[in-house]
């Protein structure tokens, strides 16, 4: 009798323990290579968020990353943790988000994050958005992104733990947005020096 | 069937089952952890409008929050009794909205300053929540949601121009002034 309680018991722990492995590795593979997220250069988007339309994968992801997210309409929440040429970013070197006017959305903001949360800095900087950026004269502007401080917009980076994360944040976007999401101009991200 | 046999087959269908449950709890635990961070863990009431301000990277409880917002929070309950919502919208503000999200954090209602200047041709707008549509009637001046769930969570969300200058940060404090005439109240 004991032996079959310790059996079943045993039994138990392990599905238990296959179901779990089985969903942090299938939330992972998801977040990789889902059909419902687009892909454009190394952004990345996906436009089921905060949608009733949401698979269950799609949900559970959107809750732990992207909690409280509006749908698409609303707002389109672009992501990265990579420069322009796929590598990793990495707060040892500097980079340049360049931007190439506006865009064509009602309102847009970037935000750096470590972990999903903003970086802690002395000037309490996260973001830089179409109503705070400094312009150049041709309409394009630059956010550079380092530890060292900068001339112009400067998203201060610390030195921690965790994975560094842009988000751009579309308010608004006009269909044409929405439409042509694999395609249409998103920032890009140029790494400088590295120490 | 072969004992081994059985044991394996036992093991994968209890790990498929594991597999869904946690899968769909997922949105609901987050819910809980959010309403419960929402309400400082019961020191705050449900059915309460709270509103906040520019928040700095210590404050922050939700990932991957905006930096450049300002909120008012709301956990809903409306097991007993429908709410009604009264909310106001800042004149020339950069975006207004307000959203409601059900318990597996699904985003059933939104609104924004523009579809709601359109919509109810005011800065005010008068929103009844119910848990189904024949529990209350509306009056002229309000719109009846039905909600999926019998709590959840209401957002105001309102950009704000610059944060970081010192002419945004008299835009906030006008900004959190207007946000406070948006309040909440159990009707009946």
């Amino acid at each position: 009798m004991g032996r079959r309680i310790f059996g079943v018991t045993i039994i138990f722990i392990i599905s238990i323990l296959l179901g779990v492995g089985s969903v942090i590795l299938s939330m992972r593979a998801y977040m990789a290579r889902s059909a419902t997220r687009i892909a454009n250069n190394h952004w990345q988007a996906n436009t089921l968020a905060g949608s009733k339309e949401a698979g269950m994968y799609a949900r559970a992801i959107v809750a732990m990353y992207g909690t409280l997210a509006l749908n698409s309409s609303e707002a389109i929440y672009f992501w990265t943790s990579k420069d322009s040429e796929g590598r990793i970013l990495n707060d040892d070197c500097t980079y340049k988000i360049i931007g190439n006017g506006d865009f064509n959305t009602r309102w847009w903001n970037i935000t750096l994050y470590r972990d999903n949360y903003w970086i802690p800095n002395p000037l309490m900087r996260y973001s830089y958005s179409k109503t705070n950026v400094a312009y150049e004269k041709d309409g394009n502007w630059v956010i550079r992104l380092s530890k060292a401080k900068q001339n112009g917009n400067w998203l201060p980076v610390n030195s921690s733990e965790g994975s560094l994360r842009i988000t751009l944040r579309l308010y608004n976007p006009e269909p044409t947005v929405i439409d042509n999401i694999r395609t249409i101009e998103l920032p890009k991200i140029i790494r400088g020096e590295c120490r | 069937m072969k004992t081994w046999k059985k044991v394996v087959l036992i093991i994968f269908v209890l790990a498929g089952i594991t597999h869904i449950v946690m899968l769909n709890a997922i949105p609901y635990v987050v819910s809980g952890i959010v309403k419960k961070g929402f309400l400082r863990n019961g020191k705050l009431e449900s059915n309460i409008l709270y509103h906040g301000s520019i928040r700095t990277a210590d404050q922050v409880t939700v990932p991957t929050d905006n930096p450049d917002t300002i909120t008012s929070r709301l956990v809903y309950d409306i097991r007993a009794k429908p709410l009604r919502i009264n909310l106001k919208i800042p004149e020339n503000v950069t975006y207004w909205s307000f959203s409601l999200f059900e318990n597996n954090l699904d985003n059933f209602y939104t609104l924004n300053d523009i579809e709601a200047r359109s919509r109810y041709h005011s800065n005010t707008v008068r929103l009844v929540l119910v848990k189904s549509k024949d529990e209350y009637e509306a009056k002229s001046s309000e719109e009846v949601i039905v909600s999926p769930s019998t709590s959840g969570i209401g957002l105001i969300r309102i950009i704000v121009k610059d944060r970081y200058s010192a002419e945004g940060q008299k835009e906030i404090e006008n900004l959190i002034k207007i946000l406070k005439e948006s309040q909440c109240e159990i009707v009946g």
